[in-house]
């Protein structure tokens, strides 16, 4: 038996909409700020106990070089180990946590700083004919981010309306979720919920320079009745604007060890990362893989779901945690209400924000941090990636 | 731009102040009253001989305020010195030296702009149609900028209060008889305005004329009574805390001068912010205007033009679809059985319509617009010349079939729309080649004055079919909501579950006039029994039986509305419970018709409210389940508009909202156990809502 992973330390910048507060910021160094957080926030600073970095990211066009992503930010942070950075598009993140739990478990590890980063607002327009030089004619721009989707493929929010279609899921209970995060948001907000993970940071736009101390997205005052009214998004029948998230840009970090090693530095671990498992299945099936990779997580260490007490079902659009929860209800009604409420309970990416390569990590630390409110317990958390792969975590608080 | 500009005509000395503000009204916000002082200010510096107010918009002089400015950012103190600012404003224009006039050509002046009018001049030059009114009430307020001190000085104290209470907007005729309003022609306007100005050069204000005496004085002990029965009025349901403020502004003004009554009315106009039902109200009236008409979208392209339609059947619906459409420029024939019918019912609308005329509501010119384009006849040959044909005849489904095929033997290339009340829409088309063209209208009566059309839209009605229900409505000047076909559809459905729910009181132990009573306090224009009585008792029970059949769970009839209607106690007013001036009239004789439930505890007051407020929410709610409704917009336009449910809540969706979707369905679950209501049992929607985290902020 390998030994346990613990969770350190969790920290992320708060989330920014869309050509928002953090929009002008260099994102190496809005992940250099979650990466910091999250080394400092045990009271003393861990970097100097570091044994590898992990970063996940999902669009590397919006940095100004994106390649050895890792490698800059752990330059940024004066934290010279190696550094490996993966894309799993928005599962990336969790890839990269799991990266570092294979190394812990191989002995090769006892500790790593993972991260996950996104800048949304910061992805050029982008040209491959420019480079042989241009004749006369348009240039075409492509934009990688309207709509999010593959080359031979729908658009992402095209196959998340497809997948609540098939599991008759109307579009009045995706709005109805959506307005739902908003609230739960809110009443978590009110609460002051989120000082646990959040970590503000000193954003600078249109040369004012100012402390961004609090997620961006959310919209608690609109109404559910003002949600319905908006039109569906490319060409799909239910997506709209109201029950997806927005672009954002943010960073989220942890610190994992071995137990024994944290131990040995005398740091009280907020969690145990229980399990984790990745999952794929036919290229359109994003709204559904989170069902199928917490069941293929929790089948691993022989876990039943009623044995968990919270679920954090990334929105990347709200047929996901729908979707998901009903499969994983096996289509019963009840059983499927009752897993809902105990799904994205502070609210969900519809509210906070989805900076896809951030997120992954978003869900598990919330998730994490509100299973210790509630004095411990034992929470799963998944995400969907593109063309269809999962990630899943599995964590004892 | 100035809101208000400012021409001198250096000749004459008179200067003129246009009123032209942002937004297809002319409103009262900030930019308006800096622009109305500073033209003040100007014509005194000028040392004008008088002025001519007018405005620069075609329909609207002066329309009030702009409601979304003051809903902005709104506190107490902003609120509190936007308003003194106000009557400032028309203080100063009042006491100035100078006559001024206003000058209205079939234009409106409504709340601020009639405050304007009453308040700020010394005359008003208008067209017979042009219109005027405080409607604040209708929006959640009261005439604060005067109104209610300004008006009864004008009018006299009585007629103030019905208007003010009632908010009736009244054509400008209804004020010839006053010293400050002159009806004269439109081409006229001008050059009476002048000579007014230059026959009444050192004129006093009428607000501050010592020497004048209002109007229809009355002792103090009448006045007081008038005012005790606006309060009674106000109060029935105290969930109007804008039309108690209205009566205590105006009952304060008889006794106090006018600027201490106008500080008075500051605290109560301030105090009105911090109600739901003004916020609800406010909202409804957004809901009704802006967001309303763009609810249902229908591409316009694929709608049949529409410049002429049949109205099959000429009893008091079709009578009143075909008077909206004649009126509207649409030539409407009206058919029915025979000669006599036809002709009974063309004779029957000019009789109306003249009466109208004859008190001064309608111009002539207005009612001789329909009749022009209203013809009766009983040849289905002539269907051949419309696009639509809207059939009102008896509730009964082979009827509606056979009407159905006659109509499409004719044209089968019209479109056909029932104004069922609760036939589906698949149902009345099943036997039809073309069901395609089948599609509802269902308007509520009196169509003249009902603002909604709940159009049907059936699994088979075209596009065509639904677009050009949806248009043709709007051209007669509909709010129109598009619903899915089912029985009852939406208005329907929840409305007989309020007659229902009513009865089944009753059978509780509740005296029947106390459930009619309840529902008044509750907000209701109207109690389920008397809807029984109003409507003569065959159609609820036709209705109310039809429905029973398709949903035999949760709307069962009730044993007392079946054994009301087999002992024939139908007909008009039976049972009937009114209000009087104070009492509930009390109909004892429909009691040896109510059939007692025993061994259930008796509803209290609250519990009655709850079974009828919450048992409407739940049926609207089960429409949503079912996917009868699209959306909660239509929600709480359809149950405000349509079926009388409590304006003062914005509607079911909003209801619930305020009062939370979990405590609303723990509330009607243990109301069903209690009184063993099945139909009380909570719609799905609500598990839906409580699994997404989502308790308020549905609308």
């Amino acid at each position: 038996m390998p030994e346990q992973c613990v969770i350190v330390s969790a920290k992320r910048t708060p989330f920014g909409r869309y050509l928002g507060s953090l929009s002008e910021m260099e994102p190496l160094d809005v992940a250099a700020h979650a990466g910091r957080a999250a080394l400092t926030a045990p009271g003393k600073d861990l970097s100097a106990e570091i044994d590898q970095i992990f970063v996940g990211n999902c669009i590397p066009s919006c940095f100004e070089t994106g390649s050895v992503t890792g490698r800059q930010i752990g330059l940024k942070l004066g934290v010279d180990r190696f550094t490996i950075t993966v894309d799993t598009a928005c599962c990336s993140p969790l890839t990269a946590l799991r990266l570092a739990l294979w190394g812990l478990r191989l002995g090769e590890l006892s500790s790593a700083l993972v991260i996950g980063v996104e800048a949304m607002s910061r992805v050029p327009h982008m040209s491959r004919q420019l480079r042989n030089g241009v004749r006369i004619g348009e240039v075409k721009l492509t934009d990688q981010i309207y709509p999010i989707g593959y080359p031979g493929y729908n658009p992402v929010s095209v196959d998340a309306s497809d997948g609540a279609e098939k599991y008759e899921i109307p579009k009045r209970m995706l709005d109805a979720w959506a307005m739902g995060s908003h609230r739960k948001w809110a009443q978590a907000q009110a609460e002051g919920k989120f000082a646990d993970e959040l970590a503000p940071i000193m954003a600078t736009k249109k040369g004012n320079t100012f402390l961004f101390a609090g997620d961006e997205s959310p919209r608690p005052d609109s109404t559910l009745a003002a949600i319905e009214q908006l039109p569906a998004v490319f060409g799909a029948k239910s997506t709209t604007a109201g029950n997806a998230p927005g672009l954002n840009d943010g960073a989220s970090a942890v610190v994992i060890m071995t137990e024994s090693r944290a131990r040995s530095l005398g740091l009280e671990p907020l969690g145990t990362i229980v399990e984790m498992a990745g999952e794929t299945d036919m290229p359109y099936g994003i709204s559904w893989i989170p069902a199928l990779t917490i069941r293929k997580v929790l089948s691993k260490v022989g876990l039943e779901l009623d044995q968990i007490d919270l679920i954090e079902i990334n929105e990347a659009f709200a047929a996901m945690p729908l979707v998901s929860a009903k499969i994983l209800a096996d289509g019963d009604k009840d059983v499927w209400h009752g897993l809902l409420q105990k799904t994205n309970v502070n609210g969900g990416a519809i509210a906070i924000g989805h900076p896809v390569g951030a997120s992954g990590l978003r869900i598990m630390m919330t998730m994490m941090y509100e299973l210790r409110r509630r004095g411990g317990g034992l929470g799963v958390a998944a995400i969907c990636g593109g063309l269809t792969q999962g990630e899943a975590a599995i964590v004892r608080a | 731009m100035p809101e208000v500009k400012y021409h001198l005509d250096t000749e004459s000395r008179v200067a003129r102040f246009v009123i032209d503000t942002a937004g297809p009204v002319n409103s009262i916000g900030q930019q308006f009253m800096t622009d109305m002082e500073k033209a003040t200010l100007q014509a005194h510096r000028d040392n004008v001989r008088g002025v001519i107010i007018v405005s620069g918009k075609k329909k609207s002089f002066l329309d009030g305020a702009n409601l979304r400015e003051i809903m902005t950012d709104a506190t107490p103190q902003l609120i509190r010195i936007t308003l003194r600012r106000f009557h400032d404003c028309l203080a100063t224009l009042a006491k100035s030296p100078f006559p001024v006039v206003a000058v209205l050509d079939g234009q409106t002046a409504l709340g601020g702009g009639f405050e304007l009018l009453l308040w700020g001049c010394d005359q008003v030059l208008t067209t017979a149609d042009s219109r005027m009114g405080l409607p604040e009430v209708s929006v959640g307020l009261f005439p604060a900028g005067g109104g209610t001190q300004v008006l009864r000085r004008v009018v006299g104290f009585k007629t103030a209060v019905d208007m003010i209470i009632n908010a009736r907007v009244s054509p400008a005729e209804t004020f010839a008889q006053t010293d400050l309003v002159t009806i004269c022609p439109s081409a006229e306007l001008e050059s009476r305005a002048l000579e007014w100005i230059e026959s009444h050069q050192g004129i006093v204000n009428h607000i501050y004329d010592p020497a004048r005496v209002e109007p229809d004085r009355r002792s103090d002990e009448e006045n007081q009574k008038i005012v005790n029965q606006a309060y009674f009025r106000a109060t029935i349901c105290p969930h109007r805390p804008y039309l108690q403020a209205a009566a205590q502004s105006m009952e304060a003004g008889l006794k106090l001068p006018l600027e201490e009554a106008l500080r008075n009315d500051l605290d109560l106009f301030v105090s009105l912010f911090e109600s739901p039902n003004t916020k609800n109200k406010i909202d409804f009236f957004f809901l009704t205007t802006s967001l309303g008409p763009r609810l249902v979208r229908v591409d316009p392209r694929k709608a049949v033009n529409v410049d002429s339609l049949a109205v099959i059947g000429a009893g008091l619906m079709g009578r009143g679809i075909a008077q909206v459409a004649a009126e509207r420029g649409i030539r409407a024939l009206l058919i029915d059985v025979d000669e006599a019918a036809t002709r009974a019912a063309v004779e029957e609308i000019d009789r109306t319509l003249e009466g109208l005329v004859s008190k001064g509501k309608w111009p002539g010119s207005r009612k001789d617009k329909v009749m022009a384009n209203l013809e009766g006849s009983t040849d289905y040959g002539r269907l051949r010349e419309v696009p639509l044909v809207i059939e009102c005849v008896f509730e009964d489904l082979p009827l509606k079939q056979r009407i159905l095929a006659r109509v499409q033997d004719a044209n089968p290339d019209a479109i056909f729309a029932s104004n069922t009340s609760t036939l589906p829409m698949d149902e009345i088309a099943a036997k039809s080649s073309r069901p395609e063209q089948v599609v509802g209208m269902h308007f509520f009566s009196p169509v003249p004055l009902m603002p909604l059309l709940e159009v049907i839209r059936g699994p088979r009605s075209s596009v065509a079919a639904v677009a050009t229900a949806v248009t043709v409505g709007r051209a007669i000047g509909k709010t129109v909501i598009l619903v899915n076909d089912g029985p009852g559809f939406y208005t329907s459905r929840t409305f007989a579950t309020y007659v229902n729910n009513g009865f089944s009181l009753a059978e509780r132990g509740v005296l029947p006039w106390d459930v009619d009573f309840m529902a008044l306090q509750a907000g209701f224009p109207q109690g389920p029994l008397n809807v029984y009585g109003a409507t003569g008792g065959n159609v609820i029970y036709h209705a109310g039986s039809f429905m029973a059949s398709r949903f035999p769970e949760r709307m069962a009839l009730p044993e007392s509305l079946k054994k009301l209607y087999q002992a024939g106690y139908v007909g008009l007013g039976k049972p009937s419970f009114y209000l009087d001036h104070r009492n509930m009239i009390r109909d004892e004789s429909v009691m040896e018709h109510i059939a007692p439930i025993e061994g259930l505890p008796a509803p209290n007051q609250d519990e009655v409210q709850d079974i009828l407020l919450l048992g409407m929410c739940n049926e609207a709610f089960w429409c949503m389940s079912d996917g009868v409704l699209p959306d909660y917009y239509s929600m709480d336009l359809g149950a405000v508009l349509g079926i009388g449910f409590p304006d003062c809540w914005h509607g079911p969706a909003r209801y619930v909202s305020l009062r939370g979707v979990k405590a609303v369905k723990a509330r009607l679950e243990e109301l069903a156990d209690r009184f063993r209501l099945p139909g009380l049992r909570p719609a799905p929607e609500f598990d839906r809502l409580v699994a997404c985290g989502l308790d308020r902020f549905l609308i």
